[in-house]
C-alpha cells in the first residue's frame, strides 16, 4: 500500500477544437486545495454548452471553488474509526446538500456583483429571466474527490469520469453510474433537485492499494476510441508510472489533455486532475496498451536512418525492430506496415516553448492527410470491405426541369429530392442536438 | 523546419502508450439508411433512389469534413420479404461506394423486420458509449406487410434507437403517413413528395442550410422549423 502521507496533484485543461471553431471559451474548471500534506481536495467541473447556460464558465469555476473548500474541511474532519458507511452517510446527508447550497449562494453573489447584461440575455434567448433561469445560466457538472486519513471520498453530479487506479493497474469507479446520463443529457448543479442527483463513493485506500485518482470532464472519455478505455487507462498508467515515475506523468498530462481536446479526439473542452501517491509502489500487471496504428514516412534502411514525421525529422534512428525514442514522452516501436487509404499523419499539439513534435496517428477517426508512399510489401487491412470497380451506374440523373413534368418524371424527381433531403436533413438535426 | 524527404519508404509504427487509454478518435455518428426494395419500388423509383443516395453521400462527406467532433459512419439495409444489410459494417462516409439496390420480383414490404435489424446494432453492446445520437432514415413507398409495431417497439427499446434522429420518407401516395409518423422524430415528421415544382429549389435550400449549420451562431431552431416545412429562404438573415 502506498503511504498516503504525500500526494502529488497534476492538473491540465484544454479548450476544445469545436469551441475554438465556434469562438467560445473553455467552460471547464479545475481547483485543488491541499490544507496539509495528508489531505487533498480536488474538483473538476464542466459548464454546459447550450446558449441558455450563458454563464456556465462562471458556474463551473464557482463549483470547483466551493467544492474544494468544502472538501478540504470534510477531509480534515473524518473521525478516527469511521467506517465507509458512516462516511458515505455523512456525504449524502450533509456534504452534498451543503455543496449545492454553497454553489447557489456563490451564484447569487456572482449575479449581484456582475448583473446580467442585455447582450447576455439576448444571446440566451431570454427577456425577463426568472430566478431559476438565472441559476440555469450557470449550469455545470461537478466531480469532487477528497483524499484524507486513508480514505478517498467522491461526490459527482453529471457526466465525466472519476477513476481510482491501484498499484497494479486495476481500475475502480468509486461513484456509481447514473442511468440518466445517456450521452446527450446530464444532471447538473442548476437543476432544482441537484442535491438528490449527487452520487457518492467512499474507498479505503489501505484496503484497495489506490495509487492514483483521476478526475476528468467528459471530453476525455469521449475522446477515447475504446469502450473499455477506463480499464486500459489503469493498465497504461501503471506501466507508464513504473517506467517513468509519477513526475513524468504530470509533465505529460497537458499533452494528453490537448490531444483529447483536439479534432482528433472529442473536440470538447477537456480537464483532468491526476492525484498520485508519491510513495506508490507501481507494479503493473500488464504492459501498456499500444496506441492504435501509427504511421510515419520513414527512411529506415537495414542500418537505420531518418524518420520524417510531417515536418519533424528524427535523425539517427536505429534499425527496424528497435524502439525509437523521439523525446521523453514518445517512444515509437516499429510495427506492421499498414499503408493505404486509411493511414494518415497527424500532428500533435505544439508544446509551449518547444519544437513541434509530430506524433502520428492513424486512428480510425483520423482526418484526411497527404497520401504516403506505397509500402513495398503487404497489403493494408481495409477498414472498408474492398470495393471492386463500381459498375456502370444503372440509374440516371433525373431530367432537368424544363416545362411540365410527366407523371413518371415528376415521381422520379420527387424520389431523388426526397431521398437526398431526408438524409441531409437528418444530419442537420443531429447537428442541432449535438451542439 | 525540416521538409519531408521525397521517395522514402513508408513505415507503419505503433506508439508505446502516447497516453493512457488506448488511443483517441473522433466521436462516431451512426447513419443508417433503410430502403424499401419491394416490387412496388421497381423501375424508375429504385433508379431514382439509388441516384439520390449516391449523390447524397459526397455531400454528407463534405459536411463531415467541416465538423470538428464527428465521424459519420454509414450503414444501409434493404427490406422486402425480409431485411438484410446492404452495407453491414459502419463505414466512414467518405469511403462508401454505393452499390445500387435492386428490387425482388413481387417482394413485399417487411418494414418491421427492417426496424428490428436497425435495433440490433443500436443496443448498449453494439454502440460506442461515446457515440453521438444516430441518424436513421426510413424510405418507403408502401405500407408494412409485416408487424410494424413490434419492430418499432424493438427499435425504440434500444438506447440508440430511442435517442436517434429518425426521419421517414414517404414516396408517392401509397405510403401510410400515420404509420411512418410513429417512426419519425416528432420534431421532424414524415417527409412527403407533394410539390414537384418546388423540389429543385428545396434541395438547393437544404444544401445551403446544411453548410450554414456549421457556422457559428446559426439559428438552429429556425432552421429546423424551416426544414420541417419543406421550405427555406436563403435570404433569411436570421441564420447567421
Amino acid at each position: 500500500m502506498p503511504s498516503p502521507s504525500t500526494w502529488q496533484v497534476h492538473t491540465a485543461s484544454a479548450l476544445g477544437a469545436q469551441h475554438v471553431a465556434m469562438g467560445k471559451g473553455n467552460e471547464d474548471a479545475v481547483a485543488v486545495r491541499q490544507p496539509d500534506p495528508d489531505t487533498v481536495a480536488v474538483a473538476v467541473a464542466d459548464g454546459h454548452g447550450h446558449a441558455r447556460h450563458f454563464r456556465s464558465e462562471r458556474g463551473s469555476a464557482l463549483a470547483v471553488e466551493v467544492a474544494t473548500e468544502l472538501g478540504a474541511t470534510v477531509g480534515a474532519g473524518i473521525p478516527a474509526g469511521a467506517t465507509a458507511e458512516h462516511i458515505e452517510r455523512m456525504l449524502r446527508e450533509r456534504t452534498g446538500p451543503d455543496l449545492v447550497r454553497a454553489w447557489l449562494a456563490a451564484v447569487d453573489r456572482d449575479l449581484a456583483a456582475r448583473p446580467v447584461g442585455a447582450d447576455e440575455l439576448h444571446a440566451a434567448g431570454l427577456t425577463k429571466p426568472s430566478p431559476d433561469e438565472l441559476v440555469f445560466g450557470y449550469g455545470a457538472t461537478l466531480i469532487l474527490a477528497v483524499v484524507s486519513a486513508g480514505w478517498l471520498l467522491c461526490a459527482q453530479i453529471g457526466d465525466g469520469d472519476v477513476l481510482a487506479v491501484t498499484e497494479d493497474g486495476r481500475v475502480l469507479r468509486p461513484v456509481p453510474a447514473d442511468p440518466r446520463l445517456d450521452g446527450s443529457r446530464t444532471t447538473s448543479l442548476c437543476q432544482p433537485d441537484a442535491a438528490d442527483a449527487l452520487r457518492y463513493g467512499v474507498v479505503s485506500l489501505a484496503g484497495a492499494s489506490i495509487a492514483a485518482v483521476m478526475l476528468a470532464t467528459d471530453g476525455y472519455g469521449n475522446a477515447q476510441a475504446r469502450n473499455d478505455w477506463d480499464t486500459a487507462f489503469g493498465t497504461d498508467l501503471a506501466a507508464l508510472a513504473a517506467a517513468h515515475g509519477p513526475a513524468w506523468l504530470g509533465r505529460q498530462l497537458p499533452r494528453w489533455v490537448g490531444q483529447c481536446a483536439s479534432s482528433d479526439g472529442s473536440a470538447d473542452d477537456v480537464t483532468v486532475a491526476l492525484v498520485l501517491a508519491s510513495a506508490a509502489g507501481w507494479r503493473p500487471a500488464l504492459p501498456a496498451n499500444p496506441d492504435r496504428t501509427t504511421v510515419v514516412d520513414a527512411n529506415l534502411p537495414a542500418g537505420g536512418g531518418t524518420i520524417v514525421m510531417n515536418d519533424h525529422t528524427v535523425p539517427n534512428v536505429p534499425p527496424p525492430g528497435r524502439p525509437v525514442v523521439i523525446d521523453d514522452a514518445t517512444v515509437l516501436t516499429p510495427g506492421r506496415r499498414q499503408i493505404g487509404d486509411d493511414t494518415t499523419v497527424l500532428q500533435s499539439p505544439r508544446r509551449p516553448g518547444g519544437d513541434d513534435t509530430t506524433v502520428v496517428h492513424s486512428a480510425y477517426g483520423a482526418s484526411p492527410a497527404a497520401p504516403l508512399a506505397a509500402p513495398p510489401v503487404t497489403s493494408p487491412p481495409a477498414v472498408v470491405p474492398p470495393v471492386t470497380s463500381p459498375p456502370p451506374l444503372p440509374y440516371a440523373a433525373p431530367p432537368a426541369r424544363s416545362g411540365p413534368l410527366s407523371g413518371s418524371t415528376r415521381e422520379t424527381v420527387l424520389l431523388v429530392a426526397l431521398a437526398a433531403l431526408a438524409a441531409v436533413a437528418a444530419v442537420v438535426f443531429v447537428v442541432l442536438l449535438v451542439r | 523546419m525540416a521538409q519531408p524527404v521525397p521517395n522514402k519508404t513508408a513505415w507503419d509504427l505503433t506508439t508505446a502508450a502516447i497516453m493512457p487509454g488506448g488511443g483517441i478518435a473522433k466521436r462516431p455518428l451512426h447513419f443508417i439508411i433503410a430502403a424499401d426494395c419491394s416490387w412496388s419500388m421497381h423501375g424508375e423509383k429504385m433508379q431514382a433512389l439509388n441516384y439520390a443516395i449516391a449523390t447524397m453521400l459526397p455531400r454528407l462527406a463534405e459536411w463531415e469534413r467541416a465538423q470538428e467532433n464527428a465521424q459519420v459512419l454509414v450503414r444501409a439495409l434493404r427490406f422486402d420479404n425480409r431485411a438484410s444489410w446492404h452495407i453491414e459494417e459502419p463505414t466512414p462516409v467518405g469511403k462508401v461506394r454505393w452499390t445500387p439496390l435492386r428490387c425482388e420480383e413481387r417482394a413485399l414490404t417487411h418494414m418491421g423486420a427492417a426496424l428490428r435489424l436497425m435495433a440490433s446494432v443500436l443496443t448498449v453492446d453494439q454502440m460506442e458509449r461515446r457515440a453521438l445520437r444516430p441518424a436513421l432514415i426510413l424510405i418507403t413507398d408502401g405500407i408494412a406487410t409485416d408487424n410494424f409495431e413490434t419492430g418499432l417497439a424493438e427499435l425504440l427499446a434500444t438506447p440508440g434507437g430511442a435517442a436517434a434522429i429518425r426521419v421517414a420518407v414517404a414516396i408517392g401516395q401509397d405510403a401510410r403517413p400515420q404509420q411512418l409518423a410513429k417512426f419519425s422524430d416528432e420534431n421532424v415528421g414524415v417527409l412527403h413528395a407533394s410539390n414537384a415544382e418546388d423540389i429543385p429549389d428545396l434541395l438547393m435550400a437544404v444544401s445551403v442550410a446544411v453548410s450554414r449549420m456549421s457556422e457559428v451562431g446559426a439559428d438552429k431552431a429556425n432552421l429546423t422549423q424551416q426544414l420541417r416545412q419543406h421550405g427555406y429562404d436563403p435570404t433569411d438573415d436570421s441564420i447567421v
